[in-house]
């Protein structure tokens, strides 16, 4: 039960746990609402505990108005490898958690609305790494864009807006 | 007539400006993107308790790739290795399945039933390896919800 990894975990080898974990939480929108996922063993969205999008939100508004390329600086944290909204891994347990990939995903769609960038460019940016990062690419419209997409129009439409 | 021309030409020229300084914005995180190492931030192997073993050792399993940089992509796939073998063989690539699925089947030592339940889509399939003939049971769905 095993990955090898690259990147900031380079060289250690990382647990996967395939099955959704039993303190996953359903993700709730601020008004009571969730989020439909039809392969979930719970036909929600699902998340880990410490996922708090109105967090991932402020953290986008935050780089909102930086020079662009000051952005780089807190997003790389936020968004990569481990990185503090990387919801499928746990890096204190060097955990891959492939049940959390949708709520990842929905994490980038909500920090980049929150960071003032539009859906377009959003998927122009996330298409540009698949491209580079998997051998299916070309099917990446019908894996991660869906809940990017979510994640952008929630927080667009003010779900995750803490003020 | 000089004067649709040049209606035409501003507009154009102002579209031309609004998707520059449009893709400008995502210059910094394309730049982000491209200064990394070919896999970084990826995780890659078998998952070995969604596999089933066959009485001679042979072995098919789930396989996954995860990348994470600017969302996550992951590529999930069955691959088969068969006993003594180093190498494996990827049977097919396929989307993030139901919850309850794969379900894999020895049927007796030589033939292999896969069931993926529904999916949206999947990758060509390899129906044989070695001795070893394998089937698979699917239902491409197109739950509108994707």
């Amino acid at each position: 039960m095993s990955l090898r990894s690259k990147g900031a975990n380079s060289g250690k080898v990382i647990n996967i746990v395939p099955e959704l974990p039993k303190d996953a939480i359903v993700v709730t929108r601020p008004d009571g609402t969730t989020i439909d996922d039809p392969k979930s063993p719970t036909k929600k969205l699902m998340a880990p505990p410490r996922a708090n999008f109105q967090e991932v939100y402020a953290a986008g508004e935050r780089i909102a108005n930086w020079p662009l390329m000051q952005q780089i600086d807190p997003a790389s944290p936020a968004l990569q490898q481990f990185g503090t909204y990387d919801f499928q891994r746990h890096k204190a347990t060097n955990t891959y958690f492939d049940e959390y990939v949708p709520a990842a995903n929905y994490a980038i769609g909500v920090y980049m609305a929150g960071a003032g960038y539009n859906l377009e460019l959003t998927y122009v940016i996330a298409q540009e790494y698949a491209m580079g990062n998997s051998s299916n690419w070309y099917k990446y419209w019908s894996r991660g864009r869906p809940w990017i997409k979510s994640g952008w129009e929630d927080a667009h439409a003010g779900y995750w807006k803490t003020k | 007539m000089k004067r649709g021309w040049i209606a035409l030409l501003a507009s154009l020229f102002i579209a031309l400006g609004a998707t520059v300084w449009e893709f400008w914005r995502a210059v910094p995180f394309l730049v982000m993107i491209a200064m990394e190492p070919a896999g970084w931030g990826c995780d890659e192997g078998p998952v070995t308790d969604q596999s089933a073993t066959n009485g001679r050792g042979d072995v098919v399993e789930e396989y996954i790739g995860a990348c994470t940089g600017f969302g996550t992509v992951a590529d999930h796939s069955f691959v088969l290795r068969l006993r003594g073998d180093e190498k494996t063989t990827t049977l097919v690539e396929h989307d993030r399945l139901y919850y309850e699925y794969p379900k894999f089947l020895w049927i007796n030592d030589d033939s292999l039933s896969i069931d993926l339940g529904k999916v949206d889509s999947i990758g060509s399939t390899v129906h044989k390896v070695g001795p070893i003939r394998i089937t698979y049971t699917y239902t491409i769905v197109d739950t509108g919800w994707w």
